[in-house]
């Protein structure tokens, strides 16, 4: 394995934080927008994710 | 007060809310429309959501400021119990009776499709992808939750194998990508009466002005609290008010009254009435 991942790895392993998602939840999810803006995207952007969730 | 139904969406669906799909509009009334509709989703599909968001930024689907903002505001829907997360370890690897309950569960009796191949001139068995863990989870969540609630939930998957194994398993499931609201389940529609599906005429007149014709149509479904119409040869808009005079099969105008458009797909359009009709008429 090489050294950055082990150094990762080894991070993840010592988390302090095990309920990090709910801490995350707890903060502001700063940035969240309101969902219209989400779904302006463009036709061939919305391909590529129509592709990826289609099976 | 109706009771919550819950609605245990998969990663896939979950998406159609966030981004304008094939499916989306189904997606969207669940969640934002339907007065009865609770949105769960497994633990491991939050995984899943994020997994895709941080995939299409790197197909170059959108930008990493973009990213975070769907990230975010999935993060906030769930903050906001606008989706509720179905803890999976919690409710169930910590759980040993659980594991009593699976061993309950048959299998499902699911034959792979025989395919002509002209080529050969015969037929080969098709082959199937096997579920993932994440599906084979929901389907174990959905079927528990099916003995818990007397089969008052749904699962919406527009993956075709999680479809067939739970109609295999007897489970209430929809895809969002080949329904309308008509086929949507009566306790998750927020009409609140019984939809009978008819073919009745339908002139539909301004509604100011009764000697402007909007053009005549055709019923799709009528309950007392509302219609469900073709579009008229003058399109209608949401919220537009329109006159509107129902003919009976011999051709007489049985139904006359005032709606409103409440919801467009497609060439169907929804109008309340402003008055409700007596049960008894059509």
């Amino acid at each position: 394995m090489r050294e950055d991942k082990l150094a990762r790895h080894s991070k993840a392993e010592n988390r302090e934080r095990l309920d990090a998602f709910n801490v995350k939840l707890s903060e502001n999810c700063s940035n969240a927008v309101p969902h219209d803006k989400l779904r302006h995207l463009s036709e061939d952007k919305k391909k590529i994710i129509e592709k990826l969730t289609e099976k | 007060m109706r009771e919550p139904i819950p609605c245990l969406l998969d990663a896939d669906t979950v998406i159609k809310y966030y981004i304008d799909f094939r499916g989306s509009e189904i997606v969207k009334y669940l969640f934002d429309e339907s007065p009865t509709a609770r949105i769960y989703v497994t633990s491991v599909q939050v995984a899943e959501v994020i997994s895709i968001f941080y995939k299409s930024c790197r197909l170059g689907a959108f930008s990493e400021t973009e990213r975070k903002e769907y990230i975010d505001t999935f993060l906030k829907d769930i903050k906001e119990n606008k989706i509720i997360v179905y803890d999976y370890v919690r409710e169930h690897l910590l759980d040993f009776k659980v594991y009593e309950t699976i061993t309950h569960i048959r299998p499902p009796n699911l034959k792979p499709e025989r395919v002509y191949i002209p080529e050969f001139g015969g037929y080969v068995s098709e082959l199937k992808d096997i579920a993932d863990t994440g599906d084979t989870i929901m389907l174990m969540i959905m079927r528990e939750a099916h003995l818990i609630t007397d089969k008052k939930c749904y699962l919406f998957s527009s993956d075709g194998h999680v479809l067939r194994v739970a109609d295999a398993l007897g489970l209430k499931a929809f895809n969002p990508l080949g329904m309308t609201f008509n086929d949507l389940p009566q306790d998750l529609d927020k009409r609140l009466h019984k939809r009978k599906k008819t073919s009745l005429q339908v002139i539909c007149k301004d509604c100011n002005n009764e000697s402007v014709s909007l053009g005549s149509t055709r019923t799709i479904d009528i309950c007392e609290g509302g219609v469900c119409i073709k579009q008229p040869s003058t399109p209608l808009a949401h919220t537009n008010r329109v006159n509107l005079v129902i003919h009976n099969f011999a051709n007489e105008p049985i139904i006359k009254q005032l709606g409103t458009v409440t919801h467009i797909q497609d060439d169907k359009v929804s109008l309340k009435f402003d008055t409700l009709l007596a049960s008894n008429i059509f």
